[in-house]
Order: structure tokens, then sequence, then C-alpha cells
């Protein structure tokens, strides 16, 4: 009796001592644990804001990619400020933060609006230079822009137009609301190239004349208003996806011609599908790459003035080349 | 020697010193993570701090250049120092992911003072214009730096997820560890505590039977405790008394033998007494009539008749005397005197006999009637059946412990078993003839006890060369009698 509670006692303690080294075992080997300590990371020498309103995108992935190989390389901290959908005020908001946070240099997707140039133009004022990517905004103080040449882009669609057309043509063209200076840049790509041939002809040259509404109205006014006309060119990325969208719900789409400017996966799938005809290729990653180079070589006074515009290469692609 | 004391109290300590320690580990522990938690709720506390600051700040601002009170402006800039105070503070929260964002919201602070100072001093300058649109510029600063405040924090549940997850997890771990640390003391303490308990019960539980077994009377079992505290201590004792006891419960039933045999040897003496008793024909007739006699006989010119009778006369009444109590050997002596003069007139010639005495021992006190016998004895057995008669001397010698009486014959002796049989007192039945009617086995019994020693007579005995009787009586006596 007495032998079988000393046995069953050390037992008891055994175990329960076995299963309290576990657990005192457990906290201390619990490496996981951050201590909240000061982090004494040095300062890196620039801090430089990059600002887009296309957050998530795969283009704009890869600039950001791009950027931040140029910032990690040469000891600069780069913030990836921005909205996931085009924001025009939140964009605005977000320079001036970055003016009040007196960043050494912003980099911003440009628009051509007053307020963007007046704020762009105060950042200019207390020192902070701006540099504009992708898209412009030329009447700013800006630095410098970085980015393809939107105007380019339309000359070589418009090449393509002329190249693959066999009989006259009417074009016309599909805009959205945003980034209104980037399409009439590509728009007037287009009509320059266009105007010199007598075969096709433009259904919409005044499509900006009007106030923009979303991509999916002025597809269906486009339709409504232009039937016969059967090459689309749809002056962003949102317009070119929209518009084939609309003309399924209401024909075949094989009777269509449509030409887009963008290099987004949507479009590309479109692309791959003969749905749209061409597009053109941009090199995002090389836009970062190069804005980020431009910004420090301002920030190190390497090169000033900075040449006011950088274009990157564009090509056009067709189904073949996917 | 205080064992069990000591057992207790080393108990008690190592109870003591367990507990002290879980608690000491455990609140170890629960203080490192309220230090956690204080430093988590620090970090919130100070950001919070500083967008409340940059909002006072504006309204601090903006009532100034409502009221324009000195007591305003000096709020105002206690606020600003404070908001500049903690924006160096503000350093303490950095980390790798946050440490831009910490710079923005310090450049953030800097850039909304400035435009305060700047709406200030433009007021100041009567330049209201200019120093509402700074104040303007202030507030939308400060909006940002509310917002700012929110990213950061936000960055901060980011970041120090894991860590925030870790601290519950071990806080769940702690619950456990407690919990099963707890069951370890509880365990370990009743293991030790059935150890000590039993340590110090064990050995009383076995003095407890063995206790039982001595009160039933069982003295022979050994009592074998190995304990080394008061309860060994006991047990030795205990075994000391046990042995003790049988000793004396031995001694004890010797002592009730010896009782026995004294209440038998009362009976004996009553007997003779009885004996006499009968024998006592109204003793003043018979010393008058005998006393009568001896005057007649002188008167008739008879001396050796009366001093006979006489004699007889003295002889029976120092018999008749209460038996039982005690003479001295004076008295006895006279006794003895008496019979030898009688049995001098009877055996005539054929008798010879000398008495020496140490006369220090004339007071010493024996049992009255205990020469006699032997005496007596000496003649029946060695003069009386002897043609030539015999001779009887008595000694009486003084010794530094004892007194010797000698009673010595030259009769024909006795073998060796009679000796014996009469130190064993069982010749008792071979008193007939004697005149007191009181043998030697009585005798002997009455001086062992009065005396309370077993060794009082020697009897030497040599066949046809006499017998020799020595009392050896103690002068003082253990007296086990009354």
């Amino acid at each position: 009796m007495r032998k079988m509670i000393i046995v069953a006692l050390s037992m008891g303690s055994i175990i329960t001592m076995i299963i309290s080294a576990y657990y005192i075992i457990n906290m201390y080997s619990d490496h996981s644990i951050l201590y909240l300590d000061p982090d004494e990371t040095d300062y890196n020498k620039y801090r430089i804001v990059l600002i887009s309103d296309q957050l998530g995108s795969a283009s704009w992935n890869e600039l950001v990619h791009g950027a931040k190989f140029i910032a990690e390389n040469n000891n600069t901290d780069l913030n990836i400020w921005g909205t996931y959908r085009t924001n025009q005020s939140e964009i605005i908001k977000q320079i001036e933060i970055a003016i009040a946070s007196k960043v050494d240099g912003i980099l911003v997707q440009g628009i051509n609006h007053p307020d963007f140039i007046e704020v762009v133009n105060q950042a200019s004022i207390k020192g902070i230079p701006v540099i504009t990517i992708a898209s412009d905004a030329p009447s700013s103080l800006r630095r410098s822009y970085v980015g393809v040449d939107h105007y380019q882009e339309g000359v070589k669609i418009a090449e393509y137009i002329q190249k693959t057309i066999e009989s006259p043509v009417n074009v016309c063209f599909l805009a959205g609301e945003d980034f209104i200076n980037l399409q009439e840049m590509r728009q007037r790509g287009v009509m320059d190239t266009l105007n010199t041939n007598e075969e096709i002809k433009i259904a919409n040259p005044n499509v900006f004349n009007d106030t923009l509404k979303s991509a999916f109205q002025e597809s269906i006014s486009l339709l409504n208003e232009n039937p016969n006309c059967k090459h689309i060119v749809a002056l962003n990325a949102n317009g070119a996806s929209q518009i084939v969208k609309t003309i399924k719900t209401r024909s075949r789409i094989e009777n269509y011609k449509i030409y887009a400017f963008d290099d987004n996966s949507e479009i590309k799938e479109l692309l791959k599908d003969g749905v749209i005809q061409a597009t053109i290729e941009h090199h995002p990653k090389e836009i970062g790459v190069k804005s980020m180079v431009m910004m420090l070589k301002w920030l190190e006074g390497r090169e000033i003035p900075l040449e006011k515009y950088y274009y990157t290469p564009s090509k056009v692609i067709t189904e073949t080349d996917l | 020697m205080n064992s069990i004391q000591r057992k207790i109290i080393l108990l008690s300590l190592f109870i003591w010193m367990l507990m002290l320690g879980i608690w000491l580990f455990m609140s170890y522990h629960n203080q490192k993570t309220i230090e956690q938690y204080n430093q988590i709720l620090q970090r919130y506390l100070l950001m919070n701090q500083v967008s409340n600051l940059s909002e006072n700040l504006i309204a601090t601002l903006h009532e100034y250049i409502l009221e324009i009170s000195d007591e305003q402006l000096a709020s105002y800039e206690n606020q600003k120092l404070e908001l500049q105070t903690i924006s160096v503070q503000l350093n303490s929260l950095r980390n790798s992911d946050n440490y831009m964002n910490l710079i923005n919201y310090e450049n953030m602070i800097k850039s909304q003072v400035e435009s305060t100072e700047l709406a200030l001093v433009s007021f100041q300058n009567d330049r209201y214009e200019q120093a509402a649109s700074h104040l303007d510029q202030a507030t939308k600063i400060s909006d940002y730096i509310a917002e700012m405040t929110l990213t950061i924090l936000d960055r901060e549940l980011k970041t120090y997820h894991q860590f925030y997850r870790s601290i519950i997890q071990q806080s769940t771990n702690l619950e456990k560890m407690g919990f099963w640390i707890l069951l370890m003391a509880s365990f370990l303490l009743l293991l030790f505590s059935y150890l000590f308990a039993g340590s110090i019960t064990r050995p009383i539980l076995k003095l407890t039977l063995a206790v039982k077994e001595i009160s039933r009377g069982k003295f022979d079992r050994q009592i074998n405790i190995k304990s080394n505290d008061e309860i060994g201590f006991l047990a030795n004792v205990f075994e000391r008394m046990r042995i003790d006891i049988k000793k004396l419960i031995g001694e004890m039933k010797e002592k009730v033998k010896i009782e026995r045999d004294l209440n038998k040897h009362k009976l004996l003496l009553k007997e003779s007494e009885l004996k006499s008793l009968q024998s006592q024909i109204n003793p003043h007739f018979l010393f008058n009539t005998l006393n009568t006699i001896s005057k007649k006989a002188y008167l008739e010119e008879a001396y050796e008749t009366s001093d006979l009778i006489t004699s007889v006369s003295n002889l029976l009444r120092y018999n008749l005397r209460q038996m039982g109590k005690t003479v001295t050997i004076l008295e006895e002596m006279k006794g003895v005197q008496e019979y030898l003069a009688i049995q001098k007139v009877r055996f005539f010639d054929r008798v010879q006999y000398d008495i020496d005495i140490d006369g220090k021992c004339f007071s010493f006190e024996i049992p009255s009637l205990t020469i006699q016998p032997f005496v007596e004895n000496a003649f029946i057995h060695a003069i009386e059946p002897s043609e030539e008669g015999g001779e009887i001397h008595i000694k009486i010698k003084d010794q530094p412990e004892h007194v010797l009486i000698c009673i010595e014959d030259k009769g024909k002796g006795m073998s060796q078993e009679k000796v014996n049989a009469i130190l064993k007192g069982e010749a008792s039945n071979h008193y007939e003839g004697h005149s007191t009617g009181i043998g030697t086995s009585n005798v002997i019994t009455r001086l062992r006890l009065h005396f309370g020693i077993h060794d009082v007579i020697q009897i030497s005995s040599v066949p046809e060369k006499g017998t020799k009787i020595t009392l050896q009586l103690p002068k003082r006596s253990k007296n086990i009698n009354e």
C-alpha cells in the first residue's frame, strides 16, 4: 500500500515535471518573439515617394520593381503610395503629404489638370523635385518626364492600321474620362498619321470636345452614333476592355477591328483571342529604373537641369508576337 | 535531539522554498508580459498624443487669432514646445519597417509648426490674408498627421502582428505552465509529506505495537526501531524498560514464592505453637507444682533434684513463651543451658559439652528457639544412639559483618544427601522427640525469612566423625519479613 502510494506520487511528480519542463523550454525557445527595441538602422541618403493611381496592376508592379532595384542599390528609401483606382484628388492629397513630410523627391503619374499642376509647382517651390512618370503634365514645373512618348504610340498604331487595311475604312476613337492628356496625345499621333491617307476617314475627330463620361457610357454612345465605324481605337485600357464587352452584347465581335495602347493582361488576352488587333508594348520596368536614376542624378547634382523628356521604347504587338 | 521538530521544519522549509520559487517564476513571467503590453500601449499612446497635440496647436492658434490674449499665446508656445519634444520621442518607436513613415511623420510635425509660425508672424504683421492661408495649410497638415497616425498604427499592427500573437500565445502558455507547475508542486509536496510523515509515524506505529504486546504481558519480543529521532530514543528507553520489567517480574515471582514459603512456615509455626499449647496443661499449675516439688526436694535435702526441677521449670517457661518474637542470644543461650543441665543429669558422664560465647554478641537478636533445636538435634542424633556418649561444642563468634554460631558434635555424622535434604527443608518430619516440637527445617526457614538471605546455614558432616552446623547471621538484616 505504502509502496504503491509512493510509486504513484513519484510517477505523478515525474510526469508533471516533464510537462512543466516542456512548457518552460517552449517558452524560452520561442524565437518568434520580436522585441520592441528601437531599430538602429541608419538613415538612407534620400527618401523618395512614388505615387501611383494603379497600385496592384501588373505593369505598375514592374515599374515599382525597377524603381526599387535602383533605390536599394543607391541607399535610397523608396515609399510607394497611391490609390487602387484613378482618383485625382487623392493623388494631389498624397503629393501634399509628401511635401509636408519633406521628402527628397516625388515620382508621380502626371495628370494634366490645374490642381495637379499647382501642387507640383508648390513642391518645386519648396525645393522638392517632381518627375512625372508614365503620363505627363508638361505645363507644370516638373523636373522631367519619364515614360512612353504617347504621340509616338498613336503614330505607331496608325501606321499599323494603314499597313493592315485593304479597303477604305472609317476609324473612330473611344476615350475614357481618365488621363485625358495622355489620350489626347495618342489621338493626335493617330490623326496626324492617318490624315495623310485618303482611304481612311476619322469618324469622331472631336471626341475630347465634350465632357467625357465613363468608358461604359462612351462605348455605348460611340456605337450608337457611328454604326458604320468598324475600326475602333481605344485610347485607354479601360476603354479597350469596355468596348469589347459592349460590342459583344449587341453584335458579332468579329465584325469589328479594335486597337489599343496598353498591355495589361486583359488586353493581352483579348489580343491572343484575336478580338483586339494590335496594341503597344510598354516597358514599365525601364520607366521605373530610368525615373529613379534621373531623380538621383538630380539630387546628387550630377545633371542639372534634367532633360525635359525621357522616352522609353514602345512597339506595336499583334497576336503573332505573343 | 529535537529531530522531529527538525524534520517538520525541514518539510515546511521545503514547501516554502518550492512555493516561493514557483511564485517568483510566475511573477517574473507575468511581469515580463505586462512590460511588453506596457511597451505596446506606450507606443500607441505616444502616437495618439502627437495627433492630439497637433490638433490642439491649431485650435489654440485659432483662438489666439480670434481673441488675441497673451494667455493663449503662452499656451500656444507651450503646446508647440510639447509637440516638438514629443516628435523627438518618436525616435524610440523606430524600426526597420516604419522608420520612413516616422521620418515623414516628424517632418510633417515640423511642417505644421512652420506653417503655424508663419501664420502667427503674418497675423502679427497684420497680413491677414497670408495668415489665413498659412493656417489653412497648417490645418491640412494636421489632418495629414492624424491620417498618418492611423497609417503608422496600422503599420504597427501589421509589423508586430507576429509579436502580438506570440504574446497571446505566451500568456496561454504561461497559464498552462502555471497549471502544470502547480500540479507538479502538489505531487512533490504530497510525496515529500508522505515520506516525512511516514518517517515520523512509522516508528510510532511500531512502538505502539510493541507497547501493545507488552501490555498483553509478553515481554519477550525485542523492540527494534532504527530511527534517529525522539521516537528512536523512546524505543530504546522502552526496550530497556522492557528488559527491566522482565527482570523485575522474575524477581517478583521469586518473591512471591518466598512469601508462599513464609506463609507455609508461619503455618508450621502456628502448628508448633498449637502443639506446645496442647501440651500446656495450665502452665501456672505446672510451674507452681514444679516449684513446690523443687522446694520439697530442697527441704528433703535432695538438692540436685531440686535444681533439676528448677531447670525443667525454666526450660518449660522459655519454650512456652510466644514464638515468633525475637530474643537476644543471651536469653536463647540461657534456655540452651537449662536444656543442657537437664540433659547432663540424664546422660551424666556420657555427655561433654562446652559453650564459648563472645560477649559482644549477647545482645544480638535472633528468632527464639533457633539454637536449641540444633543442640537437641545433636543430642538426639549424636549422643543418644551412642553408648559411650559424645561431645557438644557451642561457639558464638563476633565477626565484622556476621555473628557466627557453631554447634558441633562428635557423633556418627550424616550422609551428604541428608545434609542436602535438611538444607532444602525436606526433613521436616523428623522433629519427633524434640522438646519444643520444632524441627531444624522449621528453624532454617525462619532464619532465612528473618534475615532475608538464603545462606544462613552451613552443614559440614563427616560420617563417623561428627557434624558441624554453622549459622552465619548478618548483622544488618535485609528483613523481608515484616
